[in-house]
């Protein structure tokens, strides 16, 4: 659905529209669980993907560390449901309060670092976010992290046996996430981010107030990535601070948006598709025990998108570099 | 605008000892002096970018001095820079964009305005061309235009018309004076001496981070301090 | 972070002289040196502690010199830089394992191989990224990085490979300070190298060269140096530095594939610390991140070590964003 499209042929309109219907009803006619649990993935790292793009596509701050928010989303989730039996839709909120203030600090403390010593403090930002999780072990469980038991379906509790539910909650909350992103794109804030990656002198002679902005990027940013680690928890059942706070994790969702495409909004899906494709798909030939090799692939992929195509894989589609905006 | 006894050291380099002048309202004031005068130091004190180590810049009755740069923009003094620093993977109608939408958050608005500007600067034959693709001229004409779309009361211009032929100089001259009649108030750094001369009100002389003259064109060419700063005296004249 | 067989900042494993436990896993491990009356033990802990950091920093100035090496002359910043150590690592331990050889030899073999590979790299991959934006050294370093991990995870396994040399446990003692050799002969190695990269840099007309390059590329192009060649050069050297870390380390560290991560964390720190591009300045920080690691270990608590050294990172950024130091270039 590029931005700025003027109307095609008409049967290309509904194109999108096909394939909303389609992505809908899926798991109405699908009854395969791998299937569904596939889709499921791509939609979580797509939501991800979304959400660091917003820092670090639009605004061209690249976050090493996200993962860190994640955490900040996932572990008051699990302890509150855990402890306190609090669902995670109540149970996310404290997650996503504790993510806005962090990004809040971080960006102000951070944010007038330029390149490689920005992307070291986020590295070293989810190192000692890792770190604390790992020392506090009596309240999060250390290195063992926090199991969170399925006392069977339940509504409330957002624990379902089947996996249509979970489908749709997440197929929801990635929408969220590009209805934000389609909003900050085609927004004054879209337009100025899009200038500070580009050139920050010059954008802060125009009036573009460099940190106000980043910080806000960073915050919105870091409240969807914290959402999503609420979902986590409410799908996946068990964190710890390797699965949650680990450069894996960083690593992957960067990989989405920056393979997909920086700074569209709907790079990160293409990413996500991508990404997670090939996991299957080595998985397939290769076992899961063999962790490595989709994430060598991964490593190759981009090590490719930066040398040959920086702007995401994206811009190799039809109508792929229309996503981007240049006027 | 004003500048009262302003200082600012580098290191061991005094690049403005002491310096004091004041912009007048609708005026065109031109800045020259020899390299190293310290003349694009005092834009980039003047906008945020540098602090001084003593004095005071007051705009319109307020100090910029604490204010950062974004904030010195918003109060209705933008500049362009002697190196362009243009959006380079937008177009030039993306480019001017962004400064509209600096007085206007409506896209279609500032759209408005940055069209016309570009009319104006005769920059409408590249409109759709991405500003890493334009020549050195269109993207200093760039430069002005994004300035412009900020809507300033004032404008520093640095050293925009290098480069230039003497007929895009004309032009640029004549747009220069049409927006002076229009209330916008210049000051203005140039190394082309033709150009400065024709279109300055006033202008104020630096040399070695001294304001060593101030008066009219005419009164400033007849004056020996300047003649003696540009042509330099017996011994080394650092460039 | 995942220790060695002990971790640095706790002393040494010498069952007889100390109560220690170690764990070396789950970095949980524990203790502390008792040595001495209670009266003395905390002076000497405190000297205890500071020895060992001192010791451990003198590997990160290798690891930390070779990173600003590439900086200060390519402007490139290397975030696979951990990656070279823990290839270092991995030869050692497979010149031990398949050859007998001890890893002070196997630094011989090490740091030739790895300057070949190095040039190699920086001749197909980094180049494409010299005089780019930021994000695309950044990132494609970054993917050289989890490439070189998972590939290494591939063909070695996940396990923790230990290096057991007759010297392992080893200790000199001065005093009451206890000095582990494996240790010792780290610190020194270190030292010695990066101030044979000083010297290098310095007296030689190679290293002038490079040094051209990193201050004034345009003005070296002109008297006739090539800069390709001292990219690559640059390159090659600084991640043999690198991977000579790892030599010297495998003793008393364990080798697996995602080693590096620790390191390069470190030796980032250590190069915003000293400046960079600022080779005395890398040397300087390492030995005042080592002593803070340690120090923060002992005393604050093990596994908080390097929470210790990001904070005084994040101080720096804050305070003095060049580096204690200063910027310098490379000299």
């Amino acid at each position: 659905m590029a931005m700025n499209d003027p109307a095609h042929a008409s049967w290309k309109r509904y194109v999108p529209l096909i394939l909303a219907a389609i992505v809908i009803l899926v798991p109405l006619a699908v009854p395969s669980r791998y299937i569904l649990r596939t889709l499921v993935n791509i939609f979580f790292f797509a939501a991800l993907g979304c959400a660091w793009n917003i820092i670090g596509g639009y605004a061209g701050q690249l976050s090493l560390g996200h993962s860190a928010f994640v955490a900040m989303g996932a572990y008051p989730t699990a302890l509150l449901l855990l402890n306190l039996n609090i669902p995670p839709w109540i149970g996310f909120i404290p997650g996503v309060v504790l993510a806005l203030i962090a990004a809040y600090l971080l960006g102000h403390l951070v944010f007038g670092l330029r390149g490689p010593y920005l992307a070291l403090s986020t590295l070293a930002f989810a190192e000692i976010v890792h770190i604390l999780l790992l020392h506090f072990r009596d309240q999060t469980g250390g290195s063992l992290g926090v199991t969170i038991p399925f006392g069977g379906t339940s509504v409330w509790k957002l624990q379902f046996a089947s996996e249509q539910p979970y489908y749709y909650i997440c197929l929801g909350l990635l929408g969220f996430c590009l209805y934000v992103t389609h909003r900050i794109h085609n927004s004054r804030m879209g337009y100025y981010l899009q200038a500070i990656k580009e050139n920050q002198d010059a954008a802060e002679n125009l009036g573009i107030n460099l940190s106000g902005n980043k910080v806000k990027a960073l915050m919105i940013s870091a409240a969807l990535t914290a959402l999503m680690g609420g979902f986590y928890v409410a799908y996946f059942y068990y964190i710890d601070p390797d699965s949650v706070a680990g450069s894996d994790l960083s690593i992957k969702i960067l990989l989405v948006a920056i393979v997909g495409g920086v700074g569209t909004v709907w790079g990160p899906v293409v990413g996500a598709c991508i990404l997670v494709a090939l996991t299957e798909i080595s998985n397939y030939l290769f076992g899961s025990g063999r962790a490595g090799v989709s994430l060598v692939i991964y490593a190759i992929i981009l090590v490719i998108v930066v040398l040959f195509s920086p702007r995401g894989l994206i811009a190799l589609l039809p109508k792929g570099s229309r996503s981007y905006r240049s006027e | 605008m004003e500048l009262r006894k302003v200082t600012k050291v580098f290191g061991g380099l005094t690049a403005l000892d002491n310096v004091s002048f004041s912009v007048q309202e609708g005026e065109i004031l031109g800045l020259i002096g020899p390299n190293g005068a310290g003349k694009s130091t005092i834009v980039g004190l003047t906008m945020g970018a540098l602090k001084p180590n003593s004095g005071d810049i007051v705009f319109n009755g307020e100090t910029l001095l604490n204010l950062k740069p974004h904030q010195v923009v918003e109060r209705g003094i933008c500049r362009t820079f002697q190196v362009e620093k243009p959006l380079l993977n937008m177009t030039v109608t993306g480019n001017v964009l962004i400064g509209a939408l600096l007085r206007t958050p409506d896209r279609a608005e500032a759209l408005e305005q940055a069209k016309g500007i570009i009319e104006r600067v005769r920059l409408g034959h590249v409109a759709h061309v991405l500003a890493k693709n334009l020549t050195v001229q269109d993207r200093k004409r760039l430069e002005l235009a994004r300035s412009l779309a900020t809507c300033p009361t004032m404008l520093l211009l640095d050293e925009v018309m290098a480069g230039l032929t003497p007929l895009e100089i004309d032009q640029s001259l004549d747009l220069l004076r049409k927006l002076r009649d229009e209330g916008l108030t210049i000051l203005i750094i140039e190394h082309v001496m033709r150009a400065i001369m024709n279109i300055s009100d006033r202008i104020v002389v630096l040399d070695y981070g001294k304001r060593i003259a101030e008066g009219s064109p005419r009164d400033i060419v007849h004056d020996p301090a300047v003649v003696e700063a540009y042509l330099g005296r017996k011994g080394t004249r650092s460039g | 972070m995942r220790e060695a067989s002990c971790p640095p900042h706790v002393s040494f494993c010498n069952p007889g002289r100390a109560r220690n436990s170690c764990r070396g896993r789950s970095g949980r491990a524990g203790g502390e040196v008792r040595v001495g009356r209670k009266g003395e033990i905390y002076t000497t802990t405190l000297i205890q502690s500071i020895v060992n950091g001192l010791m451990m920093g003198g590997v990160y100035a290798l690891i930390a010199v070779g990173l600003t090496l590439i900086f200060g002359v390519m402007n490139v910043v290397n975030f696979a830089h951990g990656e070279f150590v823990m290839l270092g690592m991995v030869l050692t331990y497979l010149l031990h394992h398949y050859l007998g050889w001890d890893p002070g030899l196997s630094i011989l073999l090490v740091i030739p191989i790895m300057l070949g590979v190095g040039a190699l790299i920086q001749k197909t991959l980094i180049s494409s990224v010299i005089g780019q934006a930021d994000e695309a050294q950044i990132l494609l370093t970054l993917g050289l990085s989890v490439l070189l991990t998972n590939a290494v995870l591939l063909i070695m396994g996940p396990d923790y490979l230990s290096v057991k040399t007759p010297y392992k446990l080893s200790v000199v003692a001065l005093g009451p300070v206890l000095f582990s050799v494996p240790r010792l002969i780290a610190f020194f190695v270190g030292l010695v190298f990066s101030g044979i990269l000083w010297l290098f840099l310095n007296r030689t007309n190679l290293g002038k060269a490079l040094r051209a390059v990193a201050e004034k590329p345009e003005v070296a192009t002109i008297m006739g140096i090539n800069p390709k060649r001292m990219h690559w050069l640059a390159f090659g050297i600084g991640i043999s530095l690198a991977a000579g870390a790892g030599s010297v380390l495998t003793p008393f560290f364990y080798t697996f594939p995602s080693v590096g991560g620790m390191f390069v964390l470190i030796a980032f720190v250590v190069v915003v610390l000293g400046g960079m591009g600022n080779i005395p300045g890398a040397i300087l920080g390492a030995l005042v991140i080592g002593i803070t690691e340690s120090l923060t270990a002992q005393f604050v608590a093990l596994d908080l070590a390097m929470l210790g050294v990001f904070i005084l990172f994040v101080l720096v950024l804050v305070f003095k964003p060049a580096g204690i130091l200063g910027k310098g270039k490379l000299y």
